[in-house]
């Protein structure tokens, strides 16, 4: 029988013409091939702590950096020149004859204000949270409006209240802005955003203030990562972190972004949660240590699963609270009851609490239902035991059935 | 019946495709769809069976393994791996196999490679097992 690549290759060569169109996944994978430490390019994150390695002093050029992005975005992101100079103020929109905006400087108190329509109800409590942790090398500048309103001008904070009532808190007499003069806006540009400019300058303004605050504040905000948090801390030598650190490193566990390695760590606060478990004498941390050495020896190839480290965690923490001595055959017991009867440690959990639900709607079980996964999987995890091997004593099960 | 199956391109490229079903006449079907079978017989040159769940995962396991070898993302394209022979995606599914203790047996050699004329066979065989 003659196969199909005995047929093509007797078919007279003909080209073909295609266009390949951007294949994201290979760009990156060229990018990152340039470096001798590959890092992880994700739309999400790109790694830069890992990139950082393949420098000198761990300091990244932004513009490999501007090229990394650039390559996750796809080529149509990338700028065709670099011609645009905001140094002297950049143009308010683009097009021709606008004024040029925004401007930096510092103000007096007596110029500063606030106009409530486009500003959030100011928090002492969050001045005092600046307040306490206040250093003057960290001030990010304010952003503001100018308005002049029969001959008198006022600067209208519409970002970093808290921060410029902090300053003020702290004495300063001058007060660094980013304003944008709403005096010397085109009146085409005002238009354009369906505004009169002779009647409707200031509304315009108000308008571009309070769409600019939800931009800054919502709309763009991109809110640091319990990893990014982490391993800040980490860098920073937070002693809790080191401590969740030397854990991890003694089991071979990797804090990650994303679950793309074994002993991949990504549930930071979780783990944190884990790790906050302490004996009677107050020493925490080492009923994570013993779930993560668990979960590493019997899935040494899996990242970690949050819904059976942190409830090994609990049921350790548990047992010891109420004097009850979980040996080492115990783990290895619950090894071999796991792995024979689910197998790999996603299909643990899932399988665990699939169970729990059928009981519950079912009203197989009996006692208190729990009312959060890791519960739900704690007491799985121990009425499996009880039903299957039932040699150590274990806390009982708020809520009992049939796993 | 949960199906993880492994096959080499058959145009002779050294890719090869990973995937699962719970219908694997009705995938070989498919692949069948866009050649005769004169020129190529639709096969898994190897399988992995097993429950829903454990299949389910075992694939997310070797997405996450061979992330980079998979060229490129979107339907039709996501199940390829580039530049392995389906025995090295083979030998590196059973590690990870080993690595998570997935629940999957392997199909055994006497059906594979598993294809429309013996995938009964086979059903018949996995019904007697205990």
């Amino acid at each position: 029988m003659k196969t199909l690549q005995h047929f093509l290759a007797n078919q007279p060569h003909a080209e073909v013409q295609t266009t390949r169109k951007y294949n994201k996944k290979q760009a990156i994978k060229t990018f990152v091939s340039k470096f001798q430490t590959p890092f992880d390019m994700k739309d999400d994150a790109i790694d830069l702590r890992t990139m950082a390695d393949n420098y000198e002093h761990g300091i990244i050029p932004l513009e490999d950096i501007h090229q990394a992005i650039v390559t996750v975005l796809g080529p149509n992101y990338a700028p065709l020149e670099f011609d645009y100079d905001p140094s002297e103020g950049v143009e308010i929109t683009m097009g021709a004859g606008t004024a040029r905006n925004p401007k930096f400087t510092y103000i007096d108190w007596s110029q500063a204000y606030l106009w409530p329509i486009f500003q959030r109800d100011v928090a002492p409590n969050h001045s005092q949270k600046i307040y306490v942790d206040f250093d003057p090398t960290c001030v990010i500048v304010p952003c503001a409006i100018k308005f002049t309103i029969n001959g008198k001008v006022y600067y209208c904070i519409w970002d970093g209240h808290h921060t410029i009532q902090v300053c003020r808190l702290k004495g300063y007499s001058k007060f660094p802005v980013w304003f944008i003069d709403t005096d010397i806006i085109e009146d085409a540009v005002i238009e354009k955003a369906g505004f009169n400019p002779k009647t409707e300058r200031i509304a315009y303004g108000c308008w571009l203030a309070g769409h600019n605050m939800i931009r800054i504040n919502s709309k763009n905000k991109r809110k640091l990562s319990p990893y990014d948090e982490f391993m800040i801390k980490l860098e920073t030598r937070d002693a809790d972190a080191v401590a969740m650190m030397n854990i991890l490193s003694k089991n071979n566990c990797t804090p990650k972004r994303h679950a793309t390695m074994a002993g991949a760590f990504t549930q930071i606060k979780s783990g944190q949660e884990c790790f906050e478990l302490a004996d009677t004498y107050g020493n925490r941390g080492q009923f994570w240590d013993r779930a993560l050495n668990f979960h590493r020896t019997v899935w040494p190839k899996a990242p970690l699963e949050l819904e059976v480290f942190r409830p090994l965690s609990i049921l350790y923490h548990k047992a010891a609270t109420q004097g009850l001595a979980l040996d080492a055959q115990f783990d290895k017991e619950l090894e071999t009851l796991l792995v024979s009867t689910y197998g790999d440690p996603t299909t643990v959990q899932e399988t665990i609490k699939e169970s729990y639900w059928d009981a519950y709607y079912n009203n197989k079980g009996s006692g208190r239902p729990a009312e959060h996964d890791k519960t739900r999987v704690v007491d799985g995890l121990i009425n499996l035991y009880n039903q299957k091997v039932n040699r150590a004593t274990l806390p009982p099960a708020d809520y009992v059935w049939k796993v | 019946m949960n199906i993880l199956y492994i096959f080499q391109d058959p145009l002779g490229a050294d890719d090869s495709k990973a995937g699962k079903t719970s219908h694997p006449d009705v995938r070989l079907g498919v692949y069948q769809n866009s050649y005769s079978a004169r020129s190529h017989l639709a096969q898994f040159d190897y399988a992995f069976y097993g429950s829903k769940k454990a299949v389910d995962n075992l694939e997310k396991a070797i997405k996450t393994e061979f992330d980079w070898d998979i060229e490129q993302d979107g339907r039709g394209f996501s199940e390829w791996i580039g530049n392995h022979t389906s025995k090295q995606v083979f030998e590196k599914v059973e590690e990870i196999i080993q690595g998570y203790r997935s629940k999957v047996t392997k199909v055994p050699d006497e059906f594979l490679p598993l294809n429309i004329n013996n995938l009964q066979a086979f059903k018949e065989w996995l019904t007697e097992q205990p």
